[in-house]
């Protein structure tokens, strides 16, 4: 998956940014990862854990789609960025550095990043 | 043709071919003229259906007849959305099958000839052994 | 936005559909296929070999896997939508800008491509602007996965090697290793078999939309909305996905989602066919028995009746030893064997 590998490298070299994935949403595969990723656990948990997000907002009566889920622990944020498209969504995400990065950036820079993916 | 054979068991047998073969969504069973006479649909109309695929088999036996070779067995059309499929029960009557793009073809060669043998029996073409 | 406008003129040696004339000068003529026992040991073998060609299986129903270098590009099976109908039926593509890359990709094609072969047909949607190289790429592989999953819920079959068979038109290139598929494959059929039971046996099931969801419709996540939309009450959820142009597994997993929330009832599924059908004698009793209400939960330690065709549990399977393959050797052979659990070499 040339394109798809570059893309995500591309990711990968935004500042911060020390591990990505490309996931399918539903299906939880995952379609390529890159760097230290560990922290983002399996494509299969991010595609479960956005899924019941979801459907909680819905079940709340809040009725509008779930962008993104960010995690932060001591030295790391976690941004999970749905990508919408005509069909099912992907997931992507990323592992930024909180030394080199700043949670409003790292959501705005995953954000740019999953925007441009699918051109 | 028997007029005696309930309705229902010609649709049982439309029934289990759908569950035996992947991909077929409606089917309906009509005259060589044109009438209806049974079917398991949902979203097209039966009696246009079964006037249109008898049109169709009529034309297909024709070509076949006009081009010599030999008798016509099945007329697939395909189309975007999917299949349409009909295959002659005897001289009397037609079956027609609708499937989406990812009808099991090969399975339908393979189930349509039981199912096609049980249908003239029960229309009362074939003598049952 | 779009892939190189000189995707199309390639290099013609270099075509996936080009192969040279006589072999490679090392192979003797014509190679033997290698010794299998299932589905998957095959594929594993003729990665090894770097095969370039397809594998066509025959079952109810079978379906064809697409090889290149010995990786596996597409597979293409009634059981699951190929990545044309995933971007056709959502409507990620136009009819007719489909129509346009068709041409286009007919036209492009090599001088010395088979007949049969109708071009590069990715390349061409990329080349018009229809889609992006990433998001093709996504689409070719979730198709692939998804019919190699679709493969493993059928019965055990014969299969066919052909080396000189047409690529498949879209394809992911360079493809899947298979030993990449199995694991995939693996991880769906224990999930849905954990989450709900049989895999096979939620797949024949046909759905339709319980009372609750009507009333509770602004409070379910759009995509399932759709799904019970789809849900007519004839369709199982393979139907639903290619209506829909959805995967076959993720309207399964999205099916055991909303039954976990009460939102479907379920007709009673027959049994799958474990070989051809011979018809009765005695005509049928009379109409089909149907059953309705909630999915029914799987109960720990407890195994289902209902499980004739079911092959969702990995361990399920008895290996039988029926795959000996000492016929004649040549490039087009027919062996039967017992087993094609893709999960299991």
């Amino acid at each position: 998956m040339r394109a798809l590998e570059a893309s995500l490298s591309d990711v990968l070299d935004s500042p911060g940014v020390v591990g990505a994935a490309l996931v399918d949403a539903v299906t939880g595969l995952s379609y390529h990862s890159a760097g230290d990723h560990r922290l983002l656990g399996s494509g299969a948990e991010l595609a479960e854990l956005t899924n019941l997000i979801g459907e909680r907002l819905y079940e709340a009566g809040v009725e509008s789609e779930l962008e993104s889920v960010v995690v932060t622990s001591t030295r790391h944020h976690q941004v999970v960025q749905v990508v919408p498209r005509q069909g099912d969504p992907l997931l992507l995400a990323t592992v930024l550095d909180r030394g080199r990065t700043n949670l409003a950036l790292a959501i705005r820079q995953t954000a740019d990043r999953a925007g441009g993916l699918l051109a | 043709m028997s007029t005696q054979t309930p309705t229902a068991v010609l649709v049982a047998e439309l029934k289990s071919l759908r569950e035996r073969v992947m991909g077929i969504s409606e089917s309906v069973i009509s005259t060589a003229d044109g009438l209806l006479v049974a079917a398991d649909t949902a979203a097209v109309h039966p009696e246009s259906a079964a006037a249109l695929s008898a049109a169709m088999l009529g034309l297909g036996r024709r070509t076949a007849a006009e081009v010599g070779v030999g008798g016509l067995r099945d007329v697939v059309t395909r189309c975007n959305g999917g299949y349409v499929v009909v295959l002659a029960i005897g001289d009397q009557a037609l079956l027609m099958v609708l499937g989406d793009e990812g009808l099991d073809i090969a399975g339908l060669h393979r189930e349509s000839p039981a199912s096609i043998r049980r249908l003239s029996e029960l229309l009362g073409m074939v003598p049952a052994a | 936005m779009s892939g190189p406008s000189d995707e199309l003129s390639h290099d013609p040696a270099h075509h996936p559909a080009h192969r040279p004339a006589g072999g490679r000068a090392h192979d003797p003529a014509p190679p033997v296929p290698p010794a299998a026992r299932n589905v998957p040991a095959l594929l594993l073998a003729l990665h090894r070999t770097g095969f370039t060609g397809s594998v066509t299986v025959s079952s109810a129903p079978g379906g064809t896997i697409h090889l290149e270098q010995g990786l596996v590009t597409a597979i293409e099976t009634p059981g699951a939508p190929t990545a044309e109908t995933l971007l056709l039926k959502a409507r990620r593509v136009g009819e007719a800008d489909w129509a346009t890359a068709e041409t286009a990709a007919s036209a492009a094609r090599p001088v010395d491509a088979p007949a049969a072969w109708g071009g590069d047909l990715g390349a061409a949607l990329m080349a018009q602007g229809s889609i992006g190289a990433t998001e093709l790429e996504a689409v070719c592989a979730a198709a692939a996965f998804d019919g190699a999953f679709a493969l493993v819920l059928s019965p055990p079959g014969s299969w066919e090697i052909a080396e000189s068979a047409p690529p498949a038109r879209i394809a992911l290139r360079p493809g899947i290793e298979p030993q990449r598929l199995f694991e995939e494959t693996a991880r769906r059929l224990a999930l849905l078999t954990r989450l709900w039971g049989p895999p096979g046996e939620l797949a024949r099931t046909r759905i339709r939309p319980a009372a609750a969801a009507e009333s509770a419709a602004s409070r379910i996540p759009v995509r399932y909305r759709e799904v019970l939309a789809a849900a007519t009450g004839r369709r199982t959820p393979r139907d639903i996905g290619f209506a829909l142009g959805r995967g076959v597994f993720s309207v399964l997993l999205d099916v055991v989602r909303m039954d976990a929330r009460h939102l479907l009832h379920r007709e009673t599924a027959l049994p799958a066919a474990t070989a051809p059908s011979v018809a009765p004698r005695t005509p049928p009793s009379g109409p089909l028995p149907t059953a309705t209400g909630p999915l029914p939960r799987r109960v720990p330690g407890v195994r289902g009746a209902g499980n004739a065709g079911g092959h969702g549990r990995p361990d399920s399977r008895p290996e039988e030893a029926a795959g000996a393959s000492d016929g004649p050797p040549n490039a087009h052979r027919t062996e039967t064997t017992e087993t094609t659990e893709k999960s299991r070499p």
